[in-house]
């Protein structure tokens, strides 16, 4: 791929501004760490080798009876006594992932009430319900990074082809846009997210759809400035008299103009869209009940105040997640910032 | 400038009217006030009867304008739960959450206005990198975070404040108690001022340091040096006052936003305000309550927002050409 000049000085500029290139890179590893959640933290082993052959519990369900235990159900690895049938009569061995728990086990050989404080085999304890709190985060940032990123995309193509319409067409339909924007603005958005969101049965669909009902406004206003500008200059007007369709107009000639301002905002709504789930989550009007999620952490850390760890563990990890967004976004919008001259 | 009122004017009047219309619609979809209002012992065609009683048959439109002519003279109907008037219930709970925003304000406008302008005046000393150093990792934490960790530091292991509640107050007049003018009451009031502050404060200092830094910049203040003022003069009475500008809007905008993280502050603290009503509201489908709470708060949006706009439109006289353009 080749690069025009400015846009490869804008990546050398990202490049320079050293905190929110590693951020980025940071982030990006945590994501796809967090995206092999399921190698990471589970409750089944990764590989088992039992009589001489390899048996993969997480791609496919084996019965107890299969390594000679008595119950036609799905094997309990954790229990000891299977463990060691697979090991000692079955001859082989059992590979595990590093968390022995996912984000719905129930660690029921709890020494101390639940929630239990971190120890050698719930590194940071247990949530009340004595699930591993480990395995909660894991799963809940990539519950959260993966609503997020779609939640972005979503409201960015929505409010960019809505910005798109009405910068390029101007005139009445981007009066009518703009009063009807002007008045879904002024709503109160957490009040009416959590009045939907009691309304509905929670899902994962369901609380993006709503929220993507009042997220999509944040690009529209930048991209119809860049179309109202863009509409009037020189080679618009040339393609225009070539008899180009609108729609090339505005998605093959404009559009690039516009995409600087809706990659300087991504990282910001992609932080806010973070920060709304979470906030919902923590309320009680967020993702299904049993979901990992990381407002439902914070919650039970405000409940749990003598456990620390539940509510230290959501603090940091969220909080990680959101200043690394918001390096990166200053570093993007930094490297698009025109007025910043490369020595 | 006239125009540019009534325009703001009309708008505001328009965003009442879908709020009412969103309001309404919520009522009329969620629960069955015959439900509440009667047993289950009673027959079909009495609670036929009765609804026609209470107009629950009319078409939609004259239902709508029942309600909008009832919420215009402050009857927003009746709490099922508190069993009063929704409104009563919603006032009551007022000054708490206004004491907390208040006592937020209070803190964002003590801090940020000096923090910024130091920042602004010294932008390389190790103090200002550490502010704004700060600033940043403040904008990305919500508020909920925030506040969590305040109560295991001060409240849990330093057991220097207390975590819930209002503490004692005292009656200012009719149902208006206070919490700052008891020590007790204030030391209640601190931690949720401060985590409700943490949010907008970082946002503040940012913007007043760059407007300072732009101001500073300018003709006119380069004038004040060569005239040979003195810095203080020149910092606080010249280049400040055009910092505060947009400060103003920003500020007057983010009480709204304010009013709207005070839900998550509330339920942190566990503070008996607006918020904390609202969702005990929505949990206990108290439909007249939240109907009632959506309107009040709509209009606390609505009247902020229009004021600042024309405050501003006011005070800077650019705004005109933009009301007058579109």
């Amino acid at each position: 791929m080749t690069l025009s000049p400015i846009n490869r000085r804008r990546l050398e500029n990202f490049r320079n501004n050293k905190r929110g290139y590693w951020s980025l890179w940071v982030f990006l590893g945590l994501f796809v760490f967090s995206l092999g959640a399921e190698l990471i933290a589970n409750d089944r082993p990764l590989l088992i080798r039992y009589k001489g052959e390899l048996h993969y519990p997480l791609w496919q369900t084996y019965p107890e009876t299969h390594f000679g235990g008595d119950f036609a159900t799905e094997a309990e690895y954790k229990d000891p006594y299977l463990q060691q049938l697979i090991v000692e009569e079955g001859d082989g061995w059992i590979l595990w992932p590093p968390v022995r728990y996912s984000y719905d086990t129930i660690n029921y050989q709890l020494k101390v009430p639940a929630p239990s404080p971190p120890s050698a085999e719930n590194w940071l304890g247990t949530d009340d319900q004595g699930r591993d709190v480990l395995a909660r985060v894991i799963y809940g940032f990539r519950i959260s990074i993966l609503f997020a990123l779609v939640l972005t995309g979503a409201s960015s193509v929505i409010g960019v082809v809505a910005g798109a319409v009405q910068g390029y067409y101007g005139g009445k339909v981007d009066l009518f846009f703009q009063r009807f924007i002007e008045i879904w603005s002024g709503l109160p958005v957490l009040f009416l997210l959590i009045i939907l969101a009691s309304i509905v049965e929670p899902s994962f669909w369901w609380l993006l759809g709503i929220m993507l009902l009042f997220s999509w406004m944040q690009l529209v206003d930048v991209v119809r400035a860049e179309f109202l500008r863009g509409r009037n200059l020189e080679y618009v007007r040339a393609a225009r008299a070539l008899g180009l369709s609108n729609r090339l107009i505005m998605f093959r000639h404009i559009l690039p103009n516009a995409m600087v301002a809706t990659l300087t905002f991504m990282p910001f709504i992609f932080n806010g869209s973070v920060v709304t789930l979470t906030a919902l989550d923590f309320l009680g009007f967020g993702l299904p009940p049993g979901s990992p999620s990381l407002g439902e952490l914070v919650a039970q850390g405000k409940a749990n105040l003598h456990a620390p760890w539940l509510g230290l563990s959501a603090f940091i990890v969220l909080s990680l997640m959101l200043t690394l967004l918001i390096f990166i976004g200053e570093a993007v919008r930094d490297a698009f910032d025109p007025r910043k001259v490369q020595p | 400038m006239i125009a540019f009122v009534v325009r703001r004017l009309f708008q505001a009047v328009i965003v009442m009217f879908v709020i009412s219309l969103l309001s309404f619609s919520i009522q009329d979809n969620l629960g069955d006030p015959l439900r509440e209002l009667v047993g289950q012992s009673v027959s079909e065609e009495e609670r036929q009867a009765l609804r026609d009683e209470l107009g629950l048959n009319d078409p939609f439109l004259t239902q709508y304008l029942r309600f909008v002519g009832n919420a215009l003279e402050g009857d927003l109907g009746t709490s099922y739960f508190f069993k009063e008037p929704a409104l009563d219930v919603i006032l009551n709970k007022l000054p708490a959450t206004l004491e907390l925003v208040f006592g937020a304000t209070l803190i964002i406008i003590l801090l940020s206005v000096p923090l910024g302008v130091y920042s602004a005046i010294n932008p390389r000393s190790w103090f200002s990198k550490t502010v704004m150093g700060m600033s940043i990792v403040g904008i990305s934490i919500p508020v909920f975070l925030t506040a969590i960790m305040a109560i295991y530091l001060f409240s849990v292991e330093l057991n220097w404040l207390p975590s819930y509640g209002r503490g004692e107050t005292v009656p200012v007049f009719g149902s208006w108690e206070t919490g700052f003018l008891t020590k007790d009451g204030l030391l209640h009031l601190l931690l949720p001022c401060a985590s409700l502050a943490s949010i907008m404060l970082p946002l503040f200092i940012r913007l007043i340091r760059s407007e300072m830094m732009e101001v500073l910049e300018s003709e006119y203040v380069k004038y004040a040096w060569a005239k040979g003022l003195s810095p203080l003069r020149i910092w606080f009475l010249h280049a400040l006052k055009n910092t505060m500008l947009p400060v103003i809007t920003v500020g007057g905008v983010q009480i709204g936003t304010m009013v709207a993280y005070t839900i998550l502050t509330e339920t942190v603290f566990q503070w008996p305000g607006m918020g904390f009503l609202f969702l005990e509201a929505v949990n206990r489908v108290d439909t007249p309550l939240i109907v009632a709470y959506l309107i009040v708060v709509g209009a606390i949006f609505v009247i902020t927002n229009t004021l600042v706009d024309l405050i501003y439109g006011l005070v800077n006289p650019t705004v005109k050409l933009a009301g007058k353009k579109s």
